[in-house]
């Protein structure tokens, strides 16, 4: 089935296996990572001894005891935070698998492929819909009542700073405007998080309608590793106590979606909840990143997904139109978004992305589905 | 004519200081600028120069110029003899050449205008686009105050080359010159303190060896031909046999029951391009490999990687890499690939080596301080403790007695209504934690999972902080990439972990800003986190200040810190004044 991918490894099962001919591997001079030697013998003192846990590492220490240290690390043995102070490149530009992060897993890669693939399928034309931030109420009210418009995944905000997502959120119905089970997902630089969560909680001041209804399940961050050319730069300011990189999107939930028995209606554990972006230079970045439209569309299956982008979002990331969603913004290009025509449109080519054999059987099911075990 | 001078002035003050526009250029500027609005230009320079001395004479307090004034300029001139006048007008121009516009008082200009043409608008201080003539050359003007207006106050102008260059004859000349665009974005702007800080921090942490990862793929696959693994198999079975209840997770990583080892044809390892062995020696690889069960192994006259051990299944090289690496539980019977980490050893010891060199001047380094507000004192005064911790129930003992902190790690076993290994507590509970006495003044860090991060903020406000931002780990594997499969998350693959930061009081000693809200860290044992944040919290109130870990194991012991948990073993505290107090509530129970 993945034929493709052949690792030259069976090369290998030609050699006759000669115990003389092969030793420890000779780059390693003071032989010391022999530390499991088949032959247990009695160590000198100061030799590593795997079995012993060496304390953390201190600089004072001689410096055979820091060799141990090292040896003794499981997993990586670079700190990337401290190299972020020396040498000033970032934790995140370490990662080899940014670019495509499913790199080894052919099976995920395949399912991925196949998900953009069946999405496409059932996507709508780009629509947009340019509206002035304080006529939005308004219009998404009448689309409301009286075109009696629904949604299966709503999109609120962008990756801007200054936005005005909140009156969005207190002034609307979102509820009505969802169908149920529906999908929010709510942008929000660091500095925002504090209002946007006690804002979905109902809490303190932030006493809204629509925060009964849905409940936030995922937490999903975004970043940037070099704002070289100013996009998704999280603006930084007196309070924070670290530099700020992260872009937050809150994933709320409303009505009832059971993850083993809604195949139909939601795929879980396709998409991580984390995107690192590399900086690339040939990307035009949008207002809201590709990769973050498309963990919603592998999420839910809902055709009607609208994006409401509630401010200006500047010249370093303009609105980008998507097929299959309708972009409301005061900059978005088009404005042909009809809500008639749209609900016959959506009529003709389903409410759901409809299902495919192979997707099923390759997309990770029940709650305890351990990878590929 | 005096007064198309002033008009021209207050047109383009701006441009004429900003770039320290020469007398000499100003002329042709002043030249083309009558041309466009219908003036009588000035005959010649000597006519400019009277005009420009006219205004000074009227008040001296209008232009400023560098290096000196104006007054002298016109003295020297006057008597220089030169009876040819090409001679003149050439020094002249040499002089004027090296007279800049130091600053130009567009209030007083505005004053002389009023006086000047009494009719004309008063609004002239802010120059209005509209009124730009529309030629080439004030064209270039308005484009360059557009690239100005466009960036609101992040570019500033400057000419590009200081050396200086034949004057440029004609007005486009002058304004054809490359202009570099300098970004300070204000708004970002970084305060000395800060800037200082980030210089310094380099200067006291201390540097640790740095191994790269090779990026070639080929390399990985070339010492995979030529290895042979060994294992130790009999802790694995022992493991597996004799003690069913053994918990695996205490011991998470093959390497802690497989001990693998590593052996490489040295013939053919030597056969290898030069540059390739010199990546073997200086960076880490990740070497796959593949197991075959005993069946196969004798079937093919023992050819596998593994000489010595015999899995339950043959691997799969084309299904992909294991989910969990090198945490994998089920070795054994997994048939995925798995790699074994190649470490370059003799790197390691010569980077040691090195940093140690670099650490030696760190005591020498501490000693210079930027004597801005906000830093950690006290970087000489005190000498950082060693490792302390306390096995005790947090629930049950005094907290006053630890004393007071400037740092706060909590990493309570939120319940998640899954069975683990240890004990989970109840949310009501972990609100009700004691931190409030720890603490007057300083930072809180508390890690949370997705479904207690309400929870934790609730946590934050009840012990008396303020929520200030978010600290993301984002998990990586053996390989050091990002966790996309396997991993727990209910909705979405879970590849990080938060943590929230809470700040107590207005602590003014805080180094801010050192470090970015991402750690890259591996994930090791469950509910392990990493020693990154250690090393952070460190640089934030500095590695003398008393720091505390709540919840804490064995593990999480380290010099500075004081942990205490029920989870680690002992007492062991190094401050006198803490033992006593602790022996006293000892003895009061």
């Amino acid at each position: 089935m993945y034929s493709t991918h052949n690792r030259p490894l069976s090369v290998h099962q030609n050699q006759e296996y000669n115990p003389r001919r092969y030793s420890n591997n000779n780059f390693n001079k003071n032989n010391s990572h022999n530390n499991g030697s088949v032959n247990s013998r009695s160590r000198r003192k100061d030799e590593y001894d795997p079995s012993k846990s060496y304390p953390s590492y201190d600089y004072s220490l001689p410096l055979i005891q820091q060799q141990h240290y090292f040896r003794s690390l499981r997993g990586q043995p670079n700190d990337f935070s401290n190299q972020y102070i020396h040498n000033g490149q970032f934790p995140t530009d370490h990662i080899p698998n940014i670019e495509s992060s499913v790199e080894g897993y052919p099976k995920l890669k395949k399912l991925l492929d196949l998900k953009e693939k069946k999405n496409s399928e059932h996507f709508t034309q780009p629509l947009g819909c340019r509206v002035a931030p304080e006529k939005m109420v308004q219009v998404l009210i009448q689309w409301i009542y009286k075109h009696n418009l629904v949604f299966d995944t709503i999109m609120i905000g962008s990756l801007t700073e200054n936005q005005q997502v909140l009156p969005i959120l207190n002034q609307i119905p979102l509820e009505k405007l969802a169908i149920r089970p529906g999908f929010l997902y709510i942008w929000g630089s660091s500095h925002k998080l504090n209002e946007l969560t006690n804002s979905i909680q109902g809490s303190g001041s932030m006493h809204n309608s629509w925060s009964k209804h849905f409940r936030r399940s995922e937490e999903l961050v975004f970043t940037k590793n070099v704002e070289s050319d100013g996009s998704y730069k999280v603006e930084d300011d007196d309070s924070s106590i670290l530099t700020r990189k992260q872009w937050h999107c809150s994933m709320c939930i409303t009505g009832t979606v059971k993850r083993d028995a809604d195949g139909h209606l939601v795929h879980c554990n396709i998409n991580p909840d984390l995107k690192v972006e590399d900086d690339d230079e040939e990307s035009n970045p949008s207002s809201v990143p590709d990769s973050m439209y498309k963990v919603a569309e592998n999420f839910a299956s809902g055709n009607r997904r609208l994006h409401i982008i509630p401010s200006r979002t500047g010249l370093n990331t303009p609105v980008k139109l998507r097929r299959g969603w309708v972009i409301m913004s005061p900059d978005v290009l088009l404005d042909n978004f009809d809500p008639e025509q749209y609900k016959k449109d959506i009529t003709r080519l389903g409410h759901n992305v409809s299902q495919d054999a192979e997707i099923e059987m390759l997309r990770p099911k029940s709650p305890d589905w351990k990878g590929k075990h | 004519m005096l007064s198309s001078l002033v008009s021209f002035l207050l047109h383009s003050h701006h441009i004429i200081t900003s770039n320290e526009k020469s007398v000499f250029e100003t002329y042709y500027m002043f030249q083309d600028y009558n041309k466009v609005n219908d003036k009588v230009p000035p005959k010649d320079l000597e006519n400019y120069l009277e005009l420009l001395f006219q205004i000074k004479q009227i008040s001296q307090t209008v232009i400023w110029f560098k290096p000196n004034s104006l007054n002298e300029l016109y003295d020297e001139l006057s008597v220089t003899n030169t009876d040819i006048q090409e001679d003149k007008t050439r020094l002249v121009r040499m002089k004027l050449d090296n007279y800049k516009f130091d600053i130009i008082n567009v209030l007083e200009l505005n004053i002389l205008d009023q006086i000047l043409h009494p009719s004309s608008n008063i609004n002239k201080i802010d120059m209005s686009l509209n009124d730009c003539p529309t030629t080439k050359t004030s064209l270039n003007d308005f484009d360059s105050i557009m690239e100005f207006l466009e960036k609101p106050v992040s570019k500033k102008f400057r000419i590009l080359n200081s050396t200086p260059s034949p004057a440029p004859a004609t007005m486009n000349e002058i304004l054809s010159l490359d202009y570099e665009i300098i970004t300070t974005n204000l708004l970002e702007f970084e305060t000395a303190g800060n800037q200082l800080n980030k210089e310094i921090i380099p200067k006291i942490t201390p540097k640790r060896p740095f191994l790269e990862t090779c990026t070639d793929e080929s390399h990985a696959v070339q010492m995979a031909r030529i290895s042979k693994f060994e294992c130790e198999r009999d802790s694995y079975n022992k493991m597996k046999t004799v003690n069913k209840s053994y918990n695996r997770k205490d011991k998470h990583f093959q390497n802690d029951y497989l001990n693998i080892t590593h052996n490489i044809d040295q013939k053919m390892y030597n056969k290898f391009p030069h540059d390739m062995r010199s990546c073997f020696e200086k960076k880490i690889h990740f070497i796959p490999y593949y197991k075959t069960s005993r069946k196969t192994a004798n079937n093919n006259n023992n050819k596998a990687p593994f000489t010595n051990a015999y899995a339950g299944v043959n691997t799969d090289m084309s299904i992909g890499d294991c989910s969990y690496l090198d945490t994998c539980f089920k070795w054994d019977d997994c048939k995925y690939v798995h790699y074994y980490t190649c470490y370059p050893t003799s790197e390691l010891d010569k980077q040691l080596v090195e940093c140690q060199e670099f650490n030696k001047g760190i005591m020498k380094n501490n000693k210079i301080r930027t004597f801005y507000w906000h830093e950690p004192s006290g970087y000489n005064i005190r000498n950082e403790l060693p490792a302390q911790w306390v096995k005790c129930d947090i629930y049950n003992i005094n907290m006053s007695i630890f004393g007071k902190f400037g740092a706060i790690i909590v990493d309570p076993a939120w319940s998640i209504h899954m069975e683990l290994q240890f004990q989970q507590i109840e949310d009501h509970k972990i609100i009700s934690t004691p931190v409030q006495p720890l603490q007057d003044e300083g930072i809180i860090i508390l890690w949370v999972t997705g479904r207690s991060y309400e929870v934790g903020k609730k946590c934050l406000e009840t012990w008396g902080y303020e929520y200030v931002q978010e600290l993301v780990w984002t998990k990586t594997n053996q390989l050091n990439r990002t966790i996309c499969t396997g991993r727990t998350g209910h909705w979405l693959n879970h590849s990080k972990e938060h943590a929230i930061i809470g700040m107590k009081g207005r602590p003014q000693w805080l180094n801010r800003k050192i470090d970015v809200d991402l750690i890259v860290a591996s994930a090791r044992e469950a509910s392990r986190k990493p020693d990154e944040l250690y090393g952070i919290v460190e640089r934030v109130v500095g590695p003398h200040c008393r720091k505390m870990e709540l919840f804490g194991r064995q593990h999480n012991t380290r010099s500075g810190w004081f942990t205490i948990g029920d989870q680690i073993q002992d007492v062991n505290i190094y401050e006198e004044e803490v033992k006593r107090k602790y022996q006293k509530w000892l003895g009061r129970r």
